[in-house]
């Protein structure tokens, strides 16, 4: 009974209490289920914006079309020069394609060129490239990825032998100074 | 990235957004209901994610208008599109012609579809008979040419490619090809193949 009575008043207040205090806790959870409507649309967005902007990477080739027109063109004026090759002038044409060189591409040359300049006064080897196709791979501000397709023709006048040969490189260039040099060349 | 995230990362929030109102259920039986202090977290939640909302949907929108980001999307669809048709197209199995004949018609779209089509029967005859087996791998490939706009494409395409007929034997080998794509209702498929020849032109 004493139980009972003392129960009793501690149970009246909350009960009384009820519809009032579910008002005043209408706006809150209001705020809460907007909360989460919120948080589920900007999941939603950023999903969205990682998907969409996540393909880009950074590569602008062909979408920057004056700076991929500007690579391609230097790049491939550079490439003819350097996979061509005239015993007559060798000394002159390796200063001139020394200007389309930059980095380790340097050092790749000076190799090829020593092998080819020993052999090629005897043979009377003339070696001309020209670039039939050239695509952009990559292009991130100063640095691209080119590939080109190649015709190698070569005219050895001391055997009277002429013959083309295909060659496809893959071509990582550098802009220096405003101009577009090749960094490396890797035969595919 | 993908979809399967999504419903986990909202679960997520949703489990730690709810579990603010328990523990504030849990002080009104303790203590009396201190509404003051829900009304503020609840209304801190709903402006932070209203603001997360407001600069993700705005990132989304600005990247969707902008036409640099869907130009690339494009060249990158194009270029998967490309070296997969390429190798579809030089992958051949006389064993089951018809099969590898309708893979080649699902990635062609114009001239070279109707050629396909209309030299069906020949090259199935032709294949069937020198007993080839074919297919290919992607080394390099650039894209050359894009309008977005025209659903048209260039690219280079190197190959190496490994075919065997009975009488030839198995011959492998490097192939440099040019493609042309069109975009056929959101799909880039080709609609010319052709060697980079060697010399001539």
């Amino acid at each position: 009974m004493g139980v009972d009575l003392m129960k009793a008043p501690a149970e009246a207040p909350p009960s009384a209490e009820e519809p009032a205090s579910r008002g005043r806790f209408l706006l809150p959870a209001v705020l809460a289920v907007v909360a989460v409507l919120f948080a589920g649309a900007a999941i939603w967005s950023f999903l969205q914006w990682r998907e969409l902007s996540s393909g880009a990477g950074g590569n602008t080739a062909l979408a920057d079309v004056p700076a991929s027109t500007k690579v391609s063109e230097q790049i491939k004026t550079g490439l003819q020069k350097v996979l061509s090759y005239d015993y007559t002038k060798a000394d002159a044409d390796a200063q001139a394609v020394k200007d389309h060189l930059t980095g380790p591409a340097v050092g790749q040359y000076e190799t090829l060129f020593k092998t080819i300049k020993e052999k090629a006064p005897e043979q009377k080897i003339v070696v001309t490239a020209e670039v039939k196709y050239i695509g952009v791979q990559q292009l991130r501000g100063d640095h691209a990825e080119l590939l080109a397709f190649v015709d190698q023709r070569s005219v050895r006048a001391a055997e009277g032998k002429t013959s083309v040969a295909p060659a496809q490189v893959v071509i990582t260039a550098q802009q220096v100074g405003g101009n577009w040099k090749i960094a490396g060349i890797t035969r595919m | 990235m993908s979809n399967a995230d999504q419903p986990e990362a909202q679960t997520d929030e949703a489990t730690a957004t709810s579990s603010v109102q328990p523990s504030g259920f849990a002080q009104r039986e303790t203590r009396q209901p201190d509404r003051k202090t829900v009304l503020l977290v609840t209304s801190i939640a709903a402006v932070v994610t209203f603001v997360l909302a407001a600069v993700f949907g705005g990132l989304w929108w600005s990247a969707s208008a902008d036409e640099d980001v869907t130009f690339v999307r494009d060249r990158e669809a194009a270029l998967l599109a490309g070296e997969q048709g390429v190798i579809t197209l030089n992958t051949m199995d006389y064993r089951n012609v018809d099969k590898s004949l309708d893979d080649w018609d699902s990635v062609a779209t114009g001239y070279l579809l109707d050629d396909f089509k209309q030299g069906r029967e020949n090259a199935k005859k032709i294949l069937a008979e020198a007993k080839a087996v074919s297919s290919a791998t992607v080394r390099e490939a650039a894209v050359t040419e894009l309008d977005s706009r025209a659903g048209k494409a260039s690219m280079l395409v190197l190959i190496d490619a490994v075919n065997t007929t009975e009488k030839g034997g198995t011959a492998k080998g490097a192939r440099r090809i040019g493609v042309q794509l069109t975009k056929v209702d959101g799909v880039w498929k080709l609609n010319g193949t052709a060697p980079v020849p060697v010399g001539a032109g």
